[in-house]
Formats: structure tokens, C-alpha cells, sequence
């Protein structure tokens, strides 16, 4: 068997050939990019409705536990910034609004009321609300996100003399 | 000079291939709503019943371990509704039972159970095709003396008792607690149909 020992020469590249493969990949490569970028802010809407909904119920649960409408406010609005921080991602922290009012109860004159007059105390139902302003990935515009939910005042209770 | 020739039949590989991972693309963020939709309802159910079942229990709380069922209702009924009106992206609907007691240390303790149905639609705008979320909350009774206002001996005072009945609204309060316009669920409505 006779070998061939020939030196290899290097393969010439035809640079002209393919040349249609490299304008269809150009084409079709923003395309390819925008599907996933929309595919990471659809992902961020879920995620961030998600979280939402649950900041807001842990914002409301640290809320009616406390003495007075002050301290339920500061509280609401520690737990939800908290949730959400930790479980979000191009949220704005700092521009999350978290209102409690209460919607039904007791009106008495007295410091610990709400601005309509009612009387924060047990029985009385809050409303717990958070608006989170968030930079959407899929149109890289603001879009503000809104979860509301209804709960009892559990303190104080009333007393006995 | 003449122009030059292209044969588009030349790099058609790449643009079905990419038009293939698009159209999957595409299927797979549609997969993905569906199930972020999924379980959106999850949460919606899950955080509303465990927040309605603690108000019930609190607002129904009474002495020796029991719960005041009628006052259970009441609250239920009122919360129910006004969760009702926050969106139009879900029905939430509750039903409230009281399973049999338990005991514990010679008491015999109340329970009670809140089981709700979150009614989400399927898919965005579509009002035919819903998706059903279920959860249930079980909250037992206390005894509002013995277990919350027990003091450690080494303060001292754990005779709290009742020693005279509670103090009734006075005059000047007005009694507000209003059921919300907007009613759109009951134990007895049958969501989805």
C-alpha cells in the first residue's frame, strides 16, 4: 500500500459562498432577540403579579395586627417593600405605594382613626392596597401594577372596665 | 456591470430554522402564561381564604374554646363581597363549615373551615373557558382568656377574667359596616356556569 505524502495544502474558503446564509441570519436575528426579550418581560409580568399578590396579603396581615392606624401603615408598608424586594426584579422599591384605609367599622371621635373618621379597632374592615410601578422588559415602558384586598381588624379588641 | 444574480435558495437553512425556534418560542410563552395565570389564581386563592379565615375566627371568637357561628357568617358573607369588587380578573366564592370539635387538654375546641373557589378566566379576554383554584383554611378556637392574656407567674396578674359585660357602642358612634354594592358571589352561587 502505497501512502500519500503529500503536504496538505490549507483549504481555501470561498467567501462568496454562504453569503445568503450570513443576510438570512442577519435578518432574522433581531427577530430571534425580540422573542426573547419579550419571553424575559412576560416572564417579569408573572413573576411580578405574583409577587404582588402576596406582598400585599403579607402587607395586610402585619397591618391588622397592629394597636393603631399609624403603626398598621408603617407596618403595611415594611412587609410589602420587604416581600417585594426580595421577590421581584425591575420593581422600583422605593416608588411602591401601600394604602390602608378602612372602609367599615365605627365612626368615634378619637385619635386613632382613619381620614373618613372610622375608628381603627377590632371588627372594622381594612382595605389594603399596593400600586407597584415597574419597567416592563417587554416594551421598556412604566407600567404601574395594582393588588387590593378586603380584611378584619383584628386589635384592639374592646375591653372591660 | 451587470447585476448580480442571488440565489435565494442558498440560506434558506438558517431562516426556517430560526422560524422554527421562533414559532417555539412563541408556543412556549403561551405555555408559560397560562400556567403564570394558573397560578396567579393559586395565590388569589390561597391568600384570600387564609386572610378570611383568620378575620372569621377572630370576629367569631368567643369564650371557652368556641366560636360564635352566626358572627362567622356575618363576617364571612362581608368579606367575601367586598373581595369581590377589587378586580374583574377573579370571582372568588366561600363557603364557611365547622368541623367536629377536638379536644386538648380536657377543652373541647371549635374548628372552623373556610373552603373557597377562585374563578379566573383561561386565557386573556376569553370570558368562556375558566380556570378553578380551590383552597381551604382551618383555624381552631381559642379561649381568649386562658390563652392570650395569661401573663408569666413571674409578672404576676394572670387573673385576667371578665368582670362586667363589654363596653357597648356609646351614642355618639354610628354603626357604618356597610355590605358593598357589588355582590357578585354567595355560598350558593355555582361559578363558571
Amino acid at each position: 500500500m502505497q501512502l500519500n505524502l503529500k503536504p496538505l495544502r490549507e483549504p481555501k474558503i470561498n467567501w462568496k459562498r454562504g453569503g445568503a446564509e450570513l443576510i438570512g441570519i442577519a435578518l432574522a436575528f433581531p427577530l430571534l432577540c425580540a422573542m426573547i426579550i419579550m419571553a424575559v418581560g412576560v416572564m417579569q409580568t408573572g413573576i411580578t403579579r405574583q409577587s404582588l399578590e402576596y406582598a400585599n396579603y403579607m402587607g395586610a396581615r402585619a397591618a391588622v395586627t397592629a394597636d393603631n392606624y399609624e403603626t398598621a401603615r408603617t407596618q403595611a408598608a415594611s412587609a410589602v417593600k420587604m416581600t417585594l424586594n426580595d421577590n421581584t426584579f425591575g420593581v422600583d422599591i422605593d416608588n411602591v405605594s401601600v394604602n390602608i384605609d378602612l372602609v367599615a367599622g365605627t365612626t368615634a371621635a378619637g385619635s386613632n382613626s382613619s381620614s373618613n373618621g372610622i375608628t381603627w379597632e377590632k371588627g372594622a374592615l381594612a382595605k389594603c392596597e399596593t400600586v407597584v410601578p415597574y419597567k416592563s422588559l417587554f416594551d421598556f415602558q412604566e407600567h404601574q401594577m395594582k393588588s387590593t384586598l378586603y380584611v378584619m381588624v383584628e386589635k384592639p379588641a374592646k375591653t372591660f372596665k | 456591470m451587470k447585476p448580480q444574480k442571488i440565489n435565494w435558495a442558498q440560506g434558506s437553512g438558517s431562516m426556517i430554522i430560526i422560524a422554527l425556534i421562533t414559532m417555539m418560542t412563541i408556543y412556549l410563552l403561551l405555555l408559560y402564561m397560562t400556567i403564570t395565570n394558573i397560578f396567579y389564581a393559586k395565590t388569589v386563592a390561597t391568600s384570600r381564604t387564609d386572610l378570611i379565615a383568620d378575620s372569621v375566627a377572630v370576629y367569631a371568637q368567643s369564650y371557652d374554646y368556641s366560636f360564635n357561628k352566626s358572627r362567622a357568617e356575618e363576617m364571612r358573607g362581608v368579606l367575601t363581597d367586598y373581595n369581590n369588587t377589587t378586580t374583574d380578573a377573579f370571582t372568588i366564592s366561600t363557603t364557611l363549615d365547622f368541623p367536629e370539635p377536638i379536644s386538648s387538654n380536657d377543652s373541647i375546641i371549635d374548628r372552623l373551615k373556610i373552603s373557597s373557589i377562585v374563578q379566573t378566566v383561561f386565557w386573556y379576554g376569553n370570558t368562556n373557558n375558566y380556570i378553578y383554584t380551590t383552597a381551604e383554611s382551618i383555624v381552631d378556637s381559642i379561649d381568649i382568656w386562658k390563652d392570650i392574656l395569661v401573663v408569666p407567674d413571674n409578672i404576676g396578674n394572670n387573673e385576667h377574667k371578665p368582670t362586667e359585660d363589654p363596653i357597648t357602642p356609646s351614642d355618639e358612634q354610628e354603626d357604618i359596616l356597610v355590605v358593598p354594592d357589588k355582590t357578585t358571589q354567595s355560598d350558593d352561587t355555582k361559578v363558571g356556569e
